[in-house]
């Protein structure tokens, strides 16, 4: 198995599943506790259109679809924040809208051969050294911005208005969040794919939360849960000869349930 | 009137092409205990959120601490809901939650400090959960949870105390300990509480003002006044059968 590390494609999946491990796992615990998992799921999709629109006009696809998603997150939150409309019929909107957008603007591009199932389930022969540094920055951004507002997103979580009244940013501090939550789901879609990324950011807090009720530690197995689930799942992917996103999802919805399986027989009241 | 740290001059407030609120005039005095009542439906909640600033009026005008809703100081609201999202999953614990707002006040990269842990040790002592401190609380009883989230309120040290609906979930006696609560917290911090409810009998025994609202504010004044006009039958649409148990009736107890 040594000779895996002298590939280049495969020590970037590697820092890539350690770095994305962390990102999720401390992502997710804020996105399952306000109830956004669904908008997870919406704006990954939403990142078709984004990754069509940079095929036909030639442009990085990485950063179409990033712009498509944090204004996808950013209108969808303002929306529902102003009562337009609700989470999840935004969402619905959204969600096919910018499917159907893909769809035409890769058949504007006549002649071109496009693998779609890469971006659909991910492929990590795709992850080139820029994504890892990439993925590196995101979390040195986005661990000190939990550090520092952990409490008050909580707080904003818990009751938005009494926070509000007390003194918290929650329009500020929600943005912020949608923005991450956006930004982490595009910088993974290359190792898990558009379809596959909702389940890293539901997992790793539903393990957390089968494990402790004490926030830090929810937060702290959701990172252990996800970075081992990413890794174990690129070497099993290498073993059984598996697509990796696919393999990794699979193995950590299996640990999910054994682990719900186990905390039932351990607490039947949990 | 001298003191008033809440005053509404004929507020009208909307929402979704409706009038809520019908040209509402009131105020509030430091250390009072004003209770807001009516049936479902009737704006009470509104009136609250207008009062905060959440709800903007299409006319009349709204002062808080003498200022507009929004400008008020954080920390000088302590703000309890009707009801809070659903909180079981939440895996924190009442200390947590009482922390939460004093890092709200917090500068960026503050931290709480000895003496804001004080504060909240003080806070659940004063609601009588200090032994609860580092319980789940999710797992609290409704009533348990209530006053962690009072708890919550008062940490900060606010001048005023918004209660929407605070007994919900409570049984006869959980409520009438909890009013004798809020007795206690007034007295001892001067605290100004508004508080929504429907239950006219079991808050007219502590407050110091009534104020009877169904769209329109029908009456405001000393409970034993509204009690004996037609103002309850106004707001509720019949006459009211209005039984007030006195606190020191055993009597009483017993039957509830």
């Amino acid at each position: 198995m040594t000779e895996l590390f002298q590939l280049e494609f495969f020590r970037n999946a590697l820092v890539m599943s350690i770095l994305l491990g962390a990102l999720f796992g401390i992502l997710s615990f804020f996105v399952v506790m306000r109830k956004m998992s669904f908008l997870g799921a919406g704006i990954a999709h939403t990142a078709f259109g984004g990754v069509a629109l940079g095929v036909l006009l030639g442009i990085d696809p990485f950063l179409t679809s990033l712009a498509f998603c944090v204004a996808s997150a950013i209108l969808i939150g303002k929306l529902v924040r102003h009562g337009k409309i609700s989470f999840d019929i935004g969402i619905g909107i959204f969600f096919s809208f910018s499917m159907a957008l893909g769809a035409i603007f890769l058949s504007l591009k006549k002649g071109y051969s496009f693998d779609l199932m890469s971006y659909l389930f991910g492929n990590i022969l795709g992850v080139t050294a820029a994504d890892t540094h990439i993925a590196l920055a995101a979390l040195l951004a986005f661990t000190p911005f939990i550090v520092i507002f952990m409490r008050r997103i909580l707080f904003m979580t818990m009751d938005e208005e009494v926070a509000a009244v007390s003194g918290v940013r929650t329009g500020a501090l929600d943005t912020a969040l949608l923005v991450f939550l956006a930004g982490i789901i595009v910088i993974s879609i290359k190792i898990v794919g558009i379809i596959l990324v909702s389940a890293l950011v539901v997992l790793p807090a539903s393990f957390g939360l089968l494990i402790s009720r004490d926030y830090r530690k929810v937060i702290l197995s959701g990172v252990l849960f996800a970075t081992t689930v990413m890794v174990g799942g690129l070497f099993l992917s290498y073993i059984l000869d598996m697509p990796a996103g696919a393999t990794m999802v699979t193995a950590g919805t299996l640990l999910y349930f054994i682990s719900l399986t186990v905390a039932k027989k351990i607490s039947p009241d949990r | 009137m001298e003191n008033r740290v809440i005053s509404l001059q004929n507020v009208w407030v909307r929402y979704n092409g409706s009038i809520i609120l019908e040209d509402v005039s009131l105020a509030v005095r430091a250390r009072e205990i004003m209770s807001i009542v009516g049936p479902n439906g009737s704006g009470k909640s509104t009136l609250l959120r207008t009062i905060m600033g959440f709800k903007e009026p299409f006319r009349g005008s709204v002062t808080l601490l003498g200022g507009p809703p929004r400008k008020a100081p954080p920390g000088s609201i302590g703000y309890l809901p009707q009801k809070t999202s659903d909180d079981r999953a939440m895996p924190v614990s009442a200390f947590d939650v009482v922390a939460m707002a004093l890092h709200a006040g917090k500068r960026i990269f503050e931290r709480l400090d000895r003496r804001d842990r004080e504060e909240i040790d003080r806070a659940l002592e004063a609601v009588e959960m200090s032994a609860h401190r580092g319980r789940h609380f999710g797992s609290l009883s409704e009533g348990q949870k209530q006053r962690v989230l009072i708890a919550r309120a008062i940490a900060v040290r606010p001048k005023i105390l918004l209660l929407d609906e605070p007994s919900t979930g409570l049984d006869a006696i959980a409520q009438d300990n909890f009013y004798q609560m809020l007795l206690r917290l007034r007295n001892s911090m001067g605290l100004t509480i508004v508080m929504v409810s429907h239950d006219i009998g079991a808050i007219s025994n502590i407050v110091d003002r009534l104020a009877c609202l169904k769209t329109k504010l029908h009456f405001h004044g000393k409970p034993a006044d509204c009690l004996s006009n037609r103002a309850l039958a106004g707001v509720f649409g019949k006459n009211v059968l209005y039984v007030s148990h006195d606190k020191n009736c055993d009597t009483c107890r017993e039957d509830e």
